[in-house]
């Protein structure tokens, strides 16, 4: 398991074209579950070691945070494979949903960075709410690089048009639920008020 | 190709020893980062003052969120004692008054204290009657303009109900052993000699009350008795009566404590942190605040027949 941990997160983050053909000889679910443990615990200890100062709340609250980033890691990157599939698949008409779906797991891994910058963050200073997004921003950005590549290799189509499309799969992905949130709200208050 | 290998478990193994030190830093160093002074004044080995917070009505028992407990303030101002360390104290006061024993209760430890630690009162919009007879106790005070301060006097009241029970041919059947058991009674009219012992009590505890302010303030009886009589006072106008000291607030409060203490710069200021638990124990608080958080207050405040407060803060 250990080798095909490293094997599978080489790939990803230091030779993603090769990732595809690879996949069969490698492929692990328990290795990726691993990746989601790790960036899990990181992103929510990270969030609470970059809001100081800490109390008891803060110790009860990393197990119900990491639960809750435990669910978006495994959830998000199965949502956005899907969406990538969908989209990147009408160029070549071949589903490769498995495979984008393996990377994205692996690929969120580079968020289990959170909890090492949160610290130099907050050795130089940088604290609070807005210093947890930034990270978070600077984060995210490489995770959509890191997947456009892998998904370019994968499709095998320009890096731009993947980036794109994971781009806008992220916007729908965060999006929908507070549009559908608003369309069951104003429905809702619509019955309501008639 | 194994050089990034051994590049990525080095990461990986770093990784996991940042989660430890993570939950290390976090469970055994808690407030270790915070710059803010808003630390638990409990914290050992800090020269500094501490805040004191008297909203509300004062009563006897714990504290609630929107009234004052004689016991909790109590307890504190036990535990400063206990820390020579904590050299001041800054009580922000926003309080209409209260219960007599409780006011009293508060004054006399704060008069204690106060030789050894210095005390520095910062009033915000009330700090009347029971409030102000707490701030007697301070080395100096401070108001804002409009501050509503004074009213030293003393107050009971007792609802007649008797026209209404007429009116409704209802009698109260009252069986007692001693003439003046049930003195203040709702149900009929006070006699003559009734009204005297009431009056005889508030006559007393008035007294205390100017005696108490002559103390703690130490002007004379007269200029206190001028500004007594139950008058309120803005800021400014109380400042004329020499209830208060000067125009202020907290800033003004510390610094005037770190030139009492003679502390070099601006003496460190701790106050009881507020944690994310004690804020939805506060939303709740707010939200049933007539029901829940005010019981306790209310229950201490009806046991009591004389009270050191305002009577327009009367909300039975």
């Amino acid at each position: 398991m250990k080798s095909f941990l490293l094997n599978n997160l080489y790939l990803v983050f230091f030779n993603p074209t090769e990732f595809p053909y690879f996949y069969e000889e490698y492929k692990s679910r328990s290795s990726e579950f691993l990746v989601s443990i790790l960036t899990s615990i990181s992103v929510s200890i990270g969030s609470i070691y970059i809001n100081p100062p800490y109390n008891s709340f803060s110790e009860i609250l990393i197990f119900p945070l990491f639960i809750l980033h435990l669910f978006f890691v495994t959830i998000f990157p199965a949502l956005l494979s899907y969406l990538i599939d969908y989209k990147l698949r009408e160029e070549n008409l071949s589903g490769e949903i498995l495979k984008m779906k393996s990377y994205t797991r692996y690929s969120v891994g580079i968020m289990s960075f959170f909890l090492p910058i949160s610290f130099i963050f907050t050795m130089i200073g940088l604290k609070g709410t807005l210093s947890f997004f930034i990270i978070l921003f600077f984060l995210f950005t490489l995770f959509l690089i890191i997947t456009s590549l892998g998904s370019s290799a994968i499709y095998k189509v320009k890096v731009s048009k993947s980036f794109s499309c994971i781009a806008n799969s992220c916007i729908t992905i965060f999006f929908l639920p507070i549009f559908l949130f608003f369309f069951y709200l104003t429905t809702l208050l619509g019955i309501i008020i008639k | 190709m194994e050089r990034n290998k051994v590049t990525l478990l080095f990461i990986l193994l770093a990784l996991i020893a940042s989660v430890f030190v993570g939950i290390f830093t976090i469970v055994s160093q808690p407030n270790s980062h915070s710059r803010s002074q808003k630390q638990k004044f409990s914290k050992d080995g800090l020269v500094g003052v501490v805040v004191i917070k008297i909203e509300g009505e004062i009563h006897s028992g714990k504290s609630t969120y929107s009234s004052t407990g004689a016991d909790t303030v109590l307890s504190k101002l036990r535990e400063i004692e206990s820390k020579p360390e904590i050299k001041g104290i800054l009580l922000e006061i926003n309080s209409p008054g209260g219960t007599v024993g409780a006011s009293q209760e508060i004054f006399e430890e704060l008069m204690y204290l106060r030789k050894d630690k210095k005390i520095v009162v910062s009033m915000k919009d009330l700090a009347a009657s029971g409030g102000y007879y707490i701030a007697a106790a301070a080395d100096y005070i401070y108001a804002q303009h409009g501050t509503i301060t004074g009213s030293i006097g003393v107050i009971t009241m007792s609802p007649n109900l008797s026209g209404l029970l007429e009116k409704a041919n209802i009698k109260m059947n009252v069986y007692k052993a001693g003439k003046y058991k049930d003195i203040l009674s709702m149900f009929r009219e006070h006699t003559k000699e009734e009204v005297l012992i009431i009056d005889s009590l508030l006559d007393d505890t008035y007294k205390r009350f100017i005696k108490d302010i002559v103390r703690g303030r130490n002007i004379s009886k007269e200029k206190v008795e001028f500004a007594a009589e139950g008058k309120i006072f803005s800021g400014e106008n109380a400042i004329k009566h020499h209830l208060v000291d000067a125009i202020g607030g907290r800033r003004e409060a510390q610094k005037k404590l770190s030139e009492l203490l003679e502390y070099d710069g601006l003496i460190p200021i701790y106050e009881d942190e507020e944690t994310p638990f004690d804020r939805i124990i506060q939303m709740l608080g707010a939200k049933f605040s007539m029901v829940a958080t005010s019981l306790p207050m209310h229950t201490e405040i009806y046991k009591a027949p004389v009270l050191l407060l305002m009577p327009s803060s009367l909300r039975f």
